[in-house]
């Protein structure tokens, strides 16, 4: 690791400012960043601790949508009692990434903000055109097996990693932003980026710009939801697909709404309005979903070794939709998928 | 070492699960973290003075180096050197007994790259974060790679060729009868191929060394190792020490018991995790290197992701089964042809067939092993070694005989039982397999099963399987020897140069004395893992008891008999005069007839002056018999298959081991189960990713290298069958650490073929492999948008 300065921020008007500068990084629970340090992948000047920023509850807003702090744990904010009750899909989510240990340090904020797990960005001596602009992907035509299989460009075929930003998706969350131009909001459908021809940039944040908080709207899917995440080992992995699905049955169980995102393929959580248009009004059966999973999935493509995520999102996507609308949801302390 | 901590009594700790077993003596200090580990060494343990060594290695497999600049390296605050193989110390050859790399590639002797992750510096500093920021400063360019590098077998299969001795040296090339023709003519044939993943040890702790020369020359080194006395000897080759050092040592402790004063002194306290990949290896020879530089003790820990390439591996396997059998399912051929990963340097190949030609009856046998040298760090032995890839395609193989001759999996097993060796038609030393069947598939339901495949279907449509396998591992003895010390106070010391690497030698040894000695095991105080003491072999194989173990009882034997003999010509022991044969020692008391009897404190007390010391050597014939000797175990797996995701969820494993008699209860069934769960992972998670086009492995890390969670773990169930061994070693016990790993992938295999119909031949069955075919009544097959 190599030697770096250490501030901590005071007031969120420092932290902005401070963190404006080139070359420092806001540090959060530190699990995701300090890894990156460790590998050198990142090498900041300085990290700007924003820990004792007041962004650290969990508050109810007036439209009976609920605040999440930035600072606020994911362990928290998986085991809020608000949270729990009303968006179960949330916290459902967030439980099934990373383990108990991590999920106690790790942040909201930094949860949106984590950076791929592609191999190649973590190996210094490997081109990555994310870790180092214009070097190159090793990942095209290299160990992919993980990576992303929607919305790839020639530049990245990374994936964006984390569970609970694909549960935020689907709860069509907003995050808010504090940046040295003051505030503004941010929809999570607008937060991640393709990544293009500039697939350094993970997200739209701007130079400075913190996360202060994600606003979930008033509650949505307390009875027909479910994170169904398919992974090699049943703990501590990342996904290869998941499935985020919250859904509204009429009396009559025909499909009111649903909406459906994905986790693990792509750069960004991927929701595409015209599979859920094929699911509304549907009575729920399997060809629907299976119909509705081939518009979510148009345009995918393997990339070799991650050929096989085309078929598996299929079938996962078939089985999230079921589990759903029985309201059976993924329990993620037995893990089993039953 | 010494244990410094007395043997702790039980304390308030629930009653023990078995009699017989008494807990782990060092279980406390691991758990508190007071077990000294090698890299848990601060300066206070070493005069004061404590460098840190960072290993740089190469970020490209083939080629040159052409400059190492280590100029802003030497800059960093605290860097004292940074080592290449421009200044370092000539090394003399050394002899790796175990095949490993050293043996044919010392580190930093030349500009030459073998393989990616290959040490191309070390950098000493003060402290540990000085050597690291430094060693990343370190500035490396290579000439352009081989054109024709090959990391996998696919690149390499050019290179293959025959080898004659595998493993240890077993034989690479078996022929009994004529096995080409008998398969020929025979009424069934399988014929199936088999791949299994690289995969490497990832034992919690990371290699590590502390070295320090010492004034008058001599070398010390702490490190976590199975072979304390053989590094030693690689030591002293390798720094060019004189003879004393080398093999004689060892020689004149085994054939003459004389121990001499050995410049080079390896200490050995604490192991934590083994399994075959802490012997001779790389840094054993880097951190002494550096600290003759520097003139100071220096410790070099590996990074996670440096214990891949710097430490060996279960590497690269592909085998070819062909089953010839008669009508009745009978085996009239078994031909094992393998192609097996090793390294340009490193001698080891794992010895695929040690199972193959000891398992089933059949007249006509093949192997044929060939290797094929690659451009990646050596292979090396990893628990089984080759039994469980072995095993894993030989059993996958024979389920599918059964399937095809129409016979129950478990019947084909029993209908091919080898009464005698197959390979030597020797009597077994004791074989109860046939109850580990019974029991076995009475525990898990196997004959409650429906037998049809995929026919069974558990909660929410998941499809149920059951498979077996056979478990086999061969029983082995190596020399060894140890001392024993019966003091004044009646407590017995005793001395040998074993190793903890966390199967438990220490309660076993000192459980194994006391029960000997007759002692309470509180009087009983092991001294373990230092080259001071006397030889104690090499702690591989599953041979631990059965090497030292031997030693132990029988210098425990002696040590017995001079007391007692002691006792009766003592006229003032209450048991003067009477014949040794007719006193017992139990709990510290030694018992006459008629009710006569005194302690074994008291008995020694009236001469303190004279402790009792005896020395044993045994194993000089490598346990060599007139039996096959082999430890059987049946393993049996239940799995459920998600018909839509594909997840594989192993509900349960059984295992019934017969592996002669059971010393320990407790931590022989811990050894058997993590051996399970490692089965569990090699069939299912466990593979490292090789970047094809560099050589690199890529999930260096343990978020990355998959092993099994808690999550992935069935519910493990272990049946014990006891066996008299008695005429196949002394103490009648078999190695059983290996054994439990050898049947479970393809118990795991099998159990899924009888789930979904789909023989999967590669390892580890991810669920990418199982959505290639169609299941029974799956889910539409999913259309590529
Ligand atoms: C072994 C391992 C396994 C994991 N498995 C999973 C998994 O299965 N599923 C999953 O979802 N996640 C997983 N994770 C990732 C984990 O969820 C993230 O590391 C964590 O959420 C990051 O949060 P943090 O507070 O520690 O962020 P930090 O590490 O502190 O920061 C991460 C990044 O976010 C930036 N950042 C932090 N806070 C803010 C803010 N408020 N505003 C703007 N930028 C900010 C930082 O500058 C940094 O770039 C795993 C991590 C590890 C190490
Ligand atoms: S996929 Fe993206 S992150 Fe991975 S190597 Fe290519 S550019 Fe880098």
């Amino acid at each position: 690791m190599r030697n770096f300065g250490y501030l901590r921020a005071a007031s969120a008007a420092e932290a902005v400012q401070a963190g404006a500068a080139p070359q420092v990084q806001f540090l959060a629970g530190g699990t995701n960043l300090v890894d990156l340090l460790k590998y050198r992948v990142e090498q900041p000047a300085a990290l700007l601790d924003i820990n004792r920023l007041p962004y650290q509850h969990i508050e109810e807003l007036p439209d009976q949508g609920l605040r999440l702090g930035a600072l606020v744990t994911n362990a928290a904010t998986a085991y809020d009692a608000r949270v729990q009750t009303r968006y179960p899909l949330l916290s459902s989510a967030i439980l099934a990434g990373a383990s108990a240990q991590l999920r106690n340090a790790a942040t909201n904020g930094g949860n949106l903000n984590q950076r791929t797990r592609c191999p190649y960005f973590y190996d210094v001596a490997a081109a990555c055109n994310k870790r180092q602009p214009g070097s190159g992907c090793a990942a095209i035509g290299g160990h992919n097996r993980g990576l992303a299989i929607l919305g790839t460009s020639e530049s990245c075929i990374a994936t964006f990693p984390s569970d609970m930003g694909v549960a935020l998706r689907v709860l069509d969350a907003e995050v808010r932003l504090l940046g040295p131009a003051g505030e503004r909001v941010v929809p999570m459908a607008e937060y991640h980026r393709l990544p293009g021809a500039e697939p350094w940039r993970d997200n739209n944040l701007l130079p400075g710009e913190l996360v202060t908080a994600i606003d979930l709207p008033p509650a949505h899917f307390g009875q027909h939801y479910t994170y169904l995440k398919i992974r090699d080992r049943l703990s501590y992995a990342f996904a290869l697909v998941s499935v985020a699905v919250g859904m509204r049955l009429d009396k009559a169980g025909h499909i009111q709404e649903a909406r459906v995102a994905l986790g693990g393929v792509a750069h960004k959580p991927w929701r595409e309005p015209r599979a859920e248009a094929v699911l509304a009004g549907q009575l729920p059966t399997a060809e629907v979903f299976g119909a509705a999973a081939d518009e979510l999935l148009a345009g995918a493509v393997g990339q070799g070794e991650n050929n096989f995520k085309l078929a598996l999102a299929r079938r996962a996507i078939v089985r999230a939709c079921q589990q759903a609308a029985a309201g059976t949801p993924q329990s993620q302390s037995d893990k089993h998928i039953r | 070492m010494v244990s410094n901590s007395p043997v702790p009594a039980s304390l308030e700790l629930p009653p023990v699960p078995a009699p017989g077993s008494p807990r782990r003596l060092e279980g406390r200090d691991k758990l508190t973290g007071r077990a000294q580990y090698a890299g848990d060494f601060t300066s206070h343990l070493t005069g004061g003075v404590l460098d840190a060594a960072v290993v740089v290695t190469s970020t490209q497999a083939t080629g040159r180096i052409l400059t190492i600049d280590a100029s802003a390296a030497n800059k960093v605050p605290g860097v004292r050197l940074v080592l290449t193989h421009e200044n370092a110390p000539r090394l003399h050859a050394v002899l790796a007994t175990n095949g490993a790399e050293i043996g044919d590639l010392l580190p930093l002797q030349d500009d030459k790259l073998h393989y990616y992750g290959q040490a191309v510096a070390v950098v000493v500093a003060d402290t540990l974060a000085a050597a690291r920021d430094a060693a990343a400063l370190v500035h490396v360019t290579y000439s352009a790679p081989a054109p024709d590098a090959a990391f996998t077998l696919a690149q390499g299969r050019s290179r293959s060729q025959d080898v004659k001795k595998v493993g240890a040296g077993d034989p690479g090339q078996v022929q009994v009868g004529h096995p080409d023709k008998a398969f020929a003519a025979a009424p069934h044939q399988v014929d199936l191929t088999f791949d299994t993943a690289p995969h490497h040890h990832n034992a919690m702790e990371p290699g590590a060394i502390v070295a320090a020369w010492e004034a008058d020359g001599g070398l010390t080194v702490h490190l976590p190792t199975q072979f304390s006395y053989g590094d030693a000897v690689i030591l002293g080759e390798a720094f060019g020490f004189g003879l004393k050092e080398r093999l004689p040592n060892i020689v004149a402790q085994v054939l003459g018991g004389i121990e001499f004063h050995h410049k080079v002194r390896v200490v050995s306290t604490m192991t934590g995790g083994a399994f075959g990949s802490k012997n001779a290896n790389v840094h054993l020879l880097l951190a002494p290197m550096a600290a003759k530089l520097t003139g100071r003790p220096v410790k070099l820990v590996l990074d996670r992701a440096q214990t891949f390439s710097m430490m060996p591996f279960r590497g690269e396997m592909h085998q070819r089964i062909r089953l010839g059998a008669d009508a009745e399912g009978r085996l009239q051929a078994v031909l094992h042809d393998a192609l097996l990963a090793k390294g340009t340097a490193g001698q080891f190949v794992a010895p695929i067939g040690e199972a193959t030609t000891k398992v089933y009856a059949t007249p006509n046998l093949g192997l044929h092993v060939q290797a094929a040298a690659l451009d990646t760090n050596a292979p090396g032995w990893m628990r089984g070694p080759g039994a469980p890839n072995g095993q894993f395609a030989l059993e996958s193989a024979l389920d599918t005989l059964a399937y095809q001759v129409g016979l129950d999996p478990l019947e084909i097993r029993l209908r091919n039982y080898a009464d005698t060796e197959p390979d030597t038609g020797k009597e077994w030393s004791s074989k109860a397999l046939r109850e580990c069947y019974a029991q076995g598939a009475e525990r898990v339901g196997w004959h409650q099963r429906n037998p049809q495949v995929g026919s069974m279907r558990g909660e929410n449509g998941r499809l149920l399987g059951y498979g077996m396998a056979t478990a086999i591992y061969p029983t082995l003895q190596l020399p060894a020897r140890a001392r024993i010390v019966l003091g004044a106070d009646g407590r017995a010391v005793v001395q040998t140069a074993n190793h903890e690497i966390g199967q438990g030698m220490i309660t076993t040894f000192t459980q194994l004395a006391a029960e000997t000695l007759g002692l309470p095991l509180e009087q009983v105080r092991l001294e373990w893992g230092d080259t001071r003491l006397p030889y104690g072999g090499m702690t591989v194989g599953s041979m631990t008891t059965l090497s030292g173990g031997a030693a132990i009882q029988e210098a425990a034997q002696q040590v017995l008999k001079t007391l007692l003999k002691r006792v009766v010509a003592d006229q003032a022991s209450p048991l003067y005069n009477l014949a040794p044969a007719t006193l017992r020692v139990e709990n510290g008391r030694i018992m006459g007839p008629g009710g006569a009897s005194e302690t074994v404190a008291a008995a020694m007390a009236r001469q303190p002056e004279s402790p009792i010391t005896e020395e044993a050597t045994t194993g000089r014939t490598m346990g060599h018999s007139r039996y096959g000797r082999e430890a059987f175990g049946a393993e049996f797996a239940v799995v459920s298959v998600d018909p839509d995701t594909l997840h594989v969820q192993v509900e349960r494993l059984v295992g019934a081991f017969a592996g002669g008699r059971i010393l320990n209860p407790l931590l022989v069934r811990s050894q058997l189960m993590g051996s399970m769960v490692w089965g569990l992972g090699q069939a299912l998670l466990e593979q490292t990713a090789m970047d094809e086009r560099t050589g690199h492995w890529l999930n260096d890390s343990l978020g990355e290298a998959l092993v099994p969670t808690n999550a992935d773990v069935a519910d493990i169930d272990i049946i014990l069958i006891e066996e008299d061994d008695s005429r196949g070693h002394p103490l009648g016990v078999k190695g059983l650490g290996e054994l439990g790993i050898t049947g479970v992938a393809a118990a795991i295999a099998n159990a899924i073929f009888h789930a979904t119909g789909q023989r999967i031949t590669s390892l580890p069955i991810t669920l990418d492999k199982l959505l290639g075919t169609p299941l029974p009544q799956s889910a539409a097959p999913a259309s590529n948008p």
